[in-house]
């Protein structure tokens, strides 16, 4: 992976150690989609900013799974909550791991979550604002 | 326990025009998936905003996002194209996303 940062002096010429800036830009983040019943939203966004997920976004939606049938017959409760989230990476397990276990997502009809790979951002301070780096640096 | 499953995953995102959501669902319930999520868009393509009698109709869209088997992809995404591709009157384009973990998904794994 060619490094953008490599050879170029900081903007305000503090001195901070080139690692340190680079680990910075370069890391990787990862989209985290949630889909859950609608009203569990909040509650999930609530759960994720606990794990210092700071970027959320929700919006509703419909869900279409289960038997055909039982989806004509109306008895399905369909409507559910998105919530897109931004982890970094090396999180990302863990932070699905959390939302498994505290919502029980392993049992049926509770809810998915998934991870996406994203390959790009428009540029380091995006980077920094929707990974939530600002606020996790002490 | 395994915390995630034992299957790799794709996300298949279909963005139709509103109202054909359910054909893209039953199409890809057929071909193997177990559902999907469905929510509204508007799409801002350069072929959207037409105008009708000098009104311009809203482009409504609706998305579907449907979790599948790496396996099944083509299968799936076949049968989708059938029922409301590009050449349907339900206008649906359908991307392929990687997905690196998922949980939740029950049925496959109680199944196998």
């Amino acid at each position: 992976m060619n490094n953008p940062t490599s050879g170029t002096p900081a903007p305000d010429g503090t001195a901070k150690p080139l690692q340190e800036r680079c680990d910075n830009l370069m890391k990787r983040i990862d989209l985290l989609i949630t889909i859950v019943d609608r009203g569990k939203g909040d509650k999930i966004v609530q759960a994720l900013r606990d794990s210092r997920v700071t970027y959320n976004l929700s919006s509703v939606g419909y869900g279409a799974s289960g038997l055909a049938l039982v989806d004509m017959l109306g008895l399905t409760s369909t409507e559910k909550d998105i919530i897109i989230s931004v982890v970094p990476e090396e999180r990302a397990s863990e932070i699905l791991n959390i939302l498994l276990y505290k919502f029980d997502l392993d049992k049926p009809d509770k809810g998915i979550a998934f991870i996406l790979p994203i390959s790009g951002v428009s540029g380091p301070i995006a980077l920094k604002y929707i990974s939530g780096l600002q606020q996790a640096r002490p | 326990m395994a915390n995630t499953s034992n299957f790799e995953f794709s996300l298949i995102l279909t963005i139709v025009n509103r109202g054909f959501a359910d054909v893209v669902v039953d199409a890809a319930r057929e071909a193997g998936a177990r559902g999907g999520t469905v929510f509204y868009a508007r799409g801002t393509g350069i072929h959207e905003v037409e105008k009708f009698f000098a009104v311009s109709i809203q482009p409504e869209k609706e998305v579907v996002m449907t979790l599948v088997r790496k396996e099944e992809v083509q299968k799936i995404i076949h049968g989708i194209v059938k029922a409301a591709g590009l050449n349907t009157e339900g206008r649906g384009l359908s991307i392929v996303l990687p997905v690196s973990e998922a949980v939740g998904i029950s049925d496959y794994s109680v199944e196998e």
